[in-house]
């Protein structure tokens, strides 16, 4: 069992790291706290029907992210950090509405909020490692419109970058993999697996290539760094998890001041 | 200079045929027409407001007109599929008064030149890296290849927008007040960069210059178009344009206009005599 959960730390880690680089260059950290609440509600919702709660989580999960990439074709200069803060609040209010009428066992509707890496199933880690391949193929193939679609929305449009397509793209498998990863932190803080390593990177990294790179470096140092601690001195994960990466990013911060006071600049 | 040694591009012709863009209650172009054949260089001269960087937008196919037809290499953009209105964008190249960027990404300027790739290029990493290197090289800015864009000053970035522009070796450049931020032996470097291009040796490119400063216009430019509040004020020969009644009148002003070397200056000469005192 160990295999696996160090597994799910390793693929979450990267694949977490890898998105955050794009979440953070649009700049929606709340991305991930947003869709991470809709696949909470969907959860919660179909706990509350008696309808399986994955695959209802998953559709929540699918449908804000195809309503995020909505919003932005169709209002192209919106601020997708204002949309996503509304969407959270939305779907915050509905997955506490389900808990209020939930009248059965609580306990898989909190595994939602707060995540167990030690109760990930070797099915839930390979769909974890799927979804990995995919997105690193998606980047691959995609790097240089991603990069002008952060850099400069008006030269990815005159560069020829069909900005909504892959912008919808790009939520929606962002949606996938949020609600899939759910498992190893939870929704309430899967948001710093997505902003802390890539925030982190964006101080030290020197080009893009280098940004991609530290990320899920930096990613797989919080999820490793994280379980192992929360492992060794029997403490919640989610929470080691947080304060690890929370601690790459501090370190991060003093490399760049050090870097520019090495510079010159004050 | 700017297309490629290897490659001529084909120059494309467009058009507005009685094109309105109406933004609320604003109305940003009024019924506009103008043709413009391949390989010609135009200069839109107009005040602020006047409708220059709209119209830049509509001939880019990034701006969909609320009436009327915008018409690249003959075909309607706008009744074009989405694959074919990315095929004529591959053969265009603008540069913008100031590129809106993200300062939090840390791309060099090779990478931002990269960015600028038309999608038929995009994906074969050795022509990308092949036009980089040769547009930065045309720009004599081979230097700031791997220097963060971030970190360069407004003028510098211009000359990597202008560099971007080299890179895709298009059909139809658009520029939008390309000046802006350059200093003056920039201004310069650019005017004679424009003027290499109206000389039929290198011809082979349409070009469509915005400014609302005269003497930015350089001598080779065929045609001048004078735009106010939406509409074209005159289509014609510079020296028809650059008068001191026709400058007078367009910008709202009276004005002085001097020739040298070639080139029109128009100088301010007080408010119009209408707006003075007695």
């Amino acid at each position: 069992m160990m295999l696996w959960w160090q597994l799910a730390a390793i693929i979450g880690g990267l694949s977490t790291g890898l998105l955050g680089v794009y979440v953070v260059g649009l700049r929606m950290p709340f991305l991930g706290v947003g869709i991470a609440h809709s696949a909470m509600a969907g959860g919660v919702l179909a706990a509350v029907a008696g309808w399986p709660m994955l695959p209802v989580a998953v559709a929540m999960s699918l449908a804000s992210g195809g309503a995020l990439a909505w919003h932005a074709s169709a209002r192209p200069r919106a601020d997708l950090g204002i949309s996503t803060g509304i969407l959270l609040s939305l779907m915050m209010g509905l997955a506490f509405l389900g808990m209020g009428m939930h009248r059965g066992d609580m306990t898989p509707l909190l595994s939602l909020l707060w995540g167990s890496l030690l109760f990930v199933r070797p099915v839930d880690v390979m769909l974890m490692a799927v979804l990995g391949v995919v997105l690193v193929a998606f980047v691959a193939r995609w790097h240089r419109s991603l990069d002008a679609l952060i850099f400069s929305r008006p030269l990815a449009r005159a560069a020829g970058v069909r900005v909504s397509a892959l912008t919808t793209a790009f939520l929606l498998l962002a949606s996938l993999i949020v609600a899939i990863n759910l498992n190893i932190v939870g929704g309430l803080m899967i948001y710093s697996l997505l902003a802390n390593p890539a925030a982190a990177a964006y101080e030290v990294g020197g080009s893009m290539r280098a940004v991609r790179v530290l990320s899920c470096v930096f990613g797989l140092i919080s999820t490793l760094g994280g379980f192992w601690i929360a492992y060794l001195a029997d403490l919640p994960v989610g929470a080691c998890i947080v304060i690890v990466s929370t601690v790459v990013y501090g370190v991060a911060l003093v490399v760049a001041r050090q870097r520019e006071v090495g510079r010159g600049v004050s | 200079m700017i297309t490629g040694e290897g490659e001529r591009a084909q120059p494309l012709g467009l058009g507005a045929e009685g094109v309105t863009v109406a933004v609320g209650r604003a109305m940003l172009l009024s019924e506009l027409s103008l043709q413009v054949a391949p390989g010609e260089r135009v200069a839109l001269l107009g005040p602020n407001g006047a409708g220059k960087s709209t119209l830049l937008a509509l001939f880019n196919a990034m701006l969909r007109p609320s009436t009327g037809r915008v018409m690249l290499d003959g075909e309607d953009v706008w009744s074009a599929g989405a694959a074919r209105r990315a095929a004529l964008r591959d053969r265009i190249a603008t540069v913008f008064q100031r590129l809106e960027h993200n300062p939090l990404v840390p791309a060099t300027v090779a990478d931002v030149v990269g960015m600028a790739m038309p999608a038929a290029v995009r994906r074969n990493q050795a022509e990308v890296r092949e036009r980089i290197d040769d547009a930065l090289e045309r720009m004599g800015i081979a230097a700031f290849a791997r220097r963060p864009y971030r970190g360069l000053s407004g003028g510098e970035q211009q000359k990597v927008q202008l560099a971007m522009a080299v890179a895709r070796r298009p059909g139809l450049i658009l520029l939008d007040e390309p000046a802006t931020g350059l200093d003056l032996d920039w201004q310069e470097r650019l005017v004679a960069m424009l003027e290499e291009l109206g000389s039929a040796a290198v011809a082979g490119v349409t070009i469509m210059l915005a400014t609302h400063v005269v003497h930015q216009v350089p001598a080779g430019f065929d045609r001048v178009v004078l735009l106010k509040c939406g509409r074209v004020l005159f289509d014609g020969r510079a020296s028809e344009a650059f008068t001191a009644e026709r400058l007078g009148e367009l910008y709202g002003c009276r004005v002085e206009v001097e020739r040298r070397h070639g080139r029109t200056y128009c100088l301010g000469a007080g408010p119009a005599r209408s707006e003075v005192a007695p």
